[in-house]
């Protein structure tokens, strides 16, 4: 089986699990992240 | 026409629950806001990670999605292309460090700050009404197009989009004026997440039920081969890449919601790393909704005269209605000569004019099942939300920190003060946004919009902040030339767009040749200016000997 126009097909593929890893990356640590900014400005109050 | 699957009770009721939690979340974080700091940068605590979901989530409203989608649905894949350009642009300035690590290692909070050093307040204070011009031109259509996306897909009728803009608003304007950058950075990081399953599951689901090779097909019979090309094809040539380089590259560097992320960061370490690691969101974020705009043309067609009333339809004599609909994509009045254009029942050539940036939404609305709907528009709103308060934030900041700056210099104001009126300006902003996207319509595609109204303030602060880092020479004459001239050049091609008289020559000059006239006279301006004129006997430390040096 043939895909039309393969290298569009592939950048279409590649957003799509780039877009997936770093939603699950920055989910991740982003969590993290605003816990400690939240702390740090808790302490200068 | 279309009809929507939008349940009020299963769809709404997750969009509820959303906008419920994400309200708790910005309101919640109210009391750590104590000090104007905290309220604009968000006291400079921003990590990596809530960096990047920041700027990924800023840089990725509705409007976003409908003029990438719009984008392909007029010009193919080839439509993707600025994102590839936006991209490069922030790898390069993210791996160089160019202007941005004199920026943040400089500490100011925005750039007119930055251009008081060096040239000067009465340069700041221009500097800051040329930001605000640009900025608030460019943000005007956001709840507009925002309130158009949520009446397509839910199917309400467009008569509500004063009811949506205003719902929209009132929700985005509470938390932002409570909360600051602090809630911003937060339901940030809650939009990111909502809104990156929304995309990644709708975009799966159009490739799977619509199809690879259906897209490709409907791309080549509408757009043959300069559909599959990403420069070449109607309205993307050499001046178009010339244009999105120049832009994408001076927004990189100056666009204050961008550059917010970089002034928020730890460090300009962090601050560089977060432009690099997002720069290839940029392709995905024209990709993406690029697939559902290609989809839209699949399903609906290019049909333009079905979308208007029917009265304004049984107006049209059967030529001018077989021009219109045999027109090439997203240019429905190209073949009507001026007379028949004038003919035309009044508001149908904006209602035509809007058909391609509402085929996405349409065909969404009509596409998504029950549930999966739900979960898109709250995606969706995700993204508006937080574009809308990221924005009115940073023009917000410049309007209070560098706008209304000699105003507090007589006076110094205490920090509640200071909350006081950056609440105020926020609000204020909302109701300019609502007040000027009902009134006031684009001439061409909201993308060209965009760029034009970007330029108004890229191109001269670009030059400005190039100058103010690498140039000992540039001076405060050479600061104020690239500011009017990098300011007039597409103000007056705005305008001529709009005046009947000149409204065919604008359309012959183009918004990419006005853009890179921009460019041209901005620079022009500051290095005539600079070099016409003896170098500065005044600067902000007179008798220091980097009053003239540059900041890098």
């Amino acid at each position: 089986m043939t895909i039309p126009h393969l290298p569009w097909f592939l950048l279409v593929v590649v957003c799509l699990a780039w877009y997936g890893v770093l939603t699950g990356y920055v989910t991740w640590h982003g969590g993290r992240d605003i816990v400690r900014m939240l702390e740090s400005l808790s302490r200068r109050r | 026409m279309t009809t929507s699957h939008f349940s009020p009770l299963i769809d709404g009721s997750i969009i509820g629950v959303y906008l419920v939690v994400t309200m708790a979340a910005g309101l919640a974080v109210r009391r750590y806001v104590n000090r104007v700091e905290d309220f604009l940068v968000a006291g400079r605590e921003m990590n990596l990670h809530l960096g990047i979901a920041s700027l990924a989530t800023t840089e990725f409203g509705v409007i976003t999605c409908m003029y990438t989608a719009q984008a392909a649905h007029n010009h193919g894949f080839g439509g993707v292309l600025p994102g590839i350009v936006h991209c490069l642009a922030l790898l390069f300035v993210g791996l160089t460090g160019f202007c941005v690590t004199p920026l943040r290692e400089a500490g100011v909070m925005t750039l007119p700050e930055l251009f008081e050093r060096r040239f000067g307040p009465f340069v700041r204070w221009l500097a800051g009404v040329v930001i605000v011009l640009g900025g608030l031109l460019n943000m005007g259509m956001f709840l507009k197009i925002g309130g158009d996306f949520l009446c397509l897909t839910t199917g309400y009728d467009v008569a509500n989009l004063v009811l949506m803009m205003a719902g929209l608003l009132l929700l985005v304007v509470v938390y932002t004026v409570f909360g600051g950058m602090l809630s911003v950075l937060v339901t940030d990081f809650l939009q990111f997440v909502v809104m990156s399953l929304g995309l990644l599951v709708v975009t799966g689901l159009v490739l799977w039920r619509v199809g690879w090779d259906r897209l490709v097909a409907t791309v080549q019979r509408h757009h043959g081969d300069a559909g599959f090309t990403l420069v070449g094809g109607p309205g993307q040539g050499w001046d178009f890449l010339v244009c999105q380089l120049l832009t994408m590259v001076a927004v990189t560097i100056t666009w204050q919601a961008t550059l917010a992320r970089v002034l928020s960061a730890k460090d300009a370490a962090t601050g560089r790393k977060i432009y690099s690691r997002t720069s290839f969101f940029m392709v995905c974020r024209w990709m993406l909704p690029g697939v559902w705009g290609i989809a839209a043309l699949a399903t609906l067609g290019w049909q333009p005269t079905a979308h208007l009333p029917a009265a304004d339809v049984a107006a049209l004599t059967p030529e001018i209605r077989a021009k219109i609909d045999a027109s090439p994509v997203g240019r429905p009045l190209e073949q009507l000569t001026a007379e028949e254009r004038a003919a035309l029942p009044p508001g149908a050539a904006a209602a035509l004019g809007d058909v391609s940036l509402h085929a996405m939404p349409r065909f969404l609305g009509a596409f998504l099942p029950v549930g999966m709907l739900g979960l898109l528009v709250a995606a969706m709103l995700a993204a508006e939300m937080s574009t809308d308060s990221g924005y009115m934030l940073a023009w917000g900041s410049v309007i209070y920190n560098d706008v209304l700056a000699p105003l507090r210099r007589r006076r110094p104001w205490s920090e509640r003060t200071g909350l006081l009126w950056n609440r105020a300006i926020v609000a204020l902003i909302g109701v300019y946004l609502f007040v000027y996207g009902l009134w006031y319509r684009p001439a061409g595609d909201v993308w060209s919009y965009i760029v034009l109204s970007a330029t108004i303030y890229a191109s001269s602060m670009a030059t400005m902040v190039i100058a103010c880092c690498y140039w000992p020479r540039a001076n405060r004459r050479g600061a104020i030339g690239a500011i009017l001239l990098g300011s007039v050049v597409p103000v007056v091609f705005l305008v001529m767009e709009k005046l009947p008289a000149t409204a065919d020559l604008a359309a012959r000059i183009g918004p990419n040749l006005a853009g890179i006239a921009s460019f041209a006279a901005s620079a022009f301006g500051m290095v005539a200016g600079s070099l016409l004129g003896p170098r500065d006997p005044w600067s902000a430390n007179a008798e220091s000997s980097t009053s003239r040096e540059p900041i890098a």
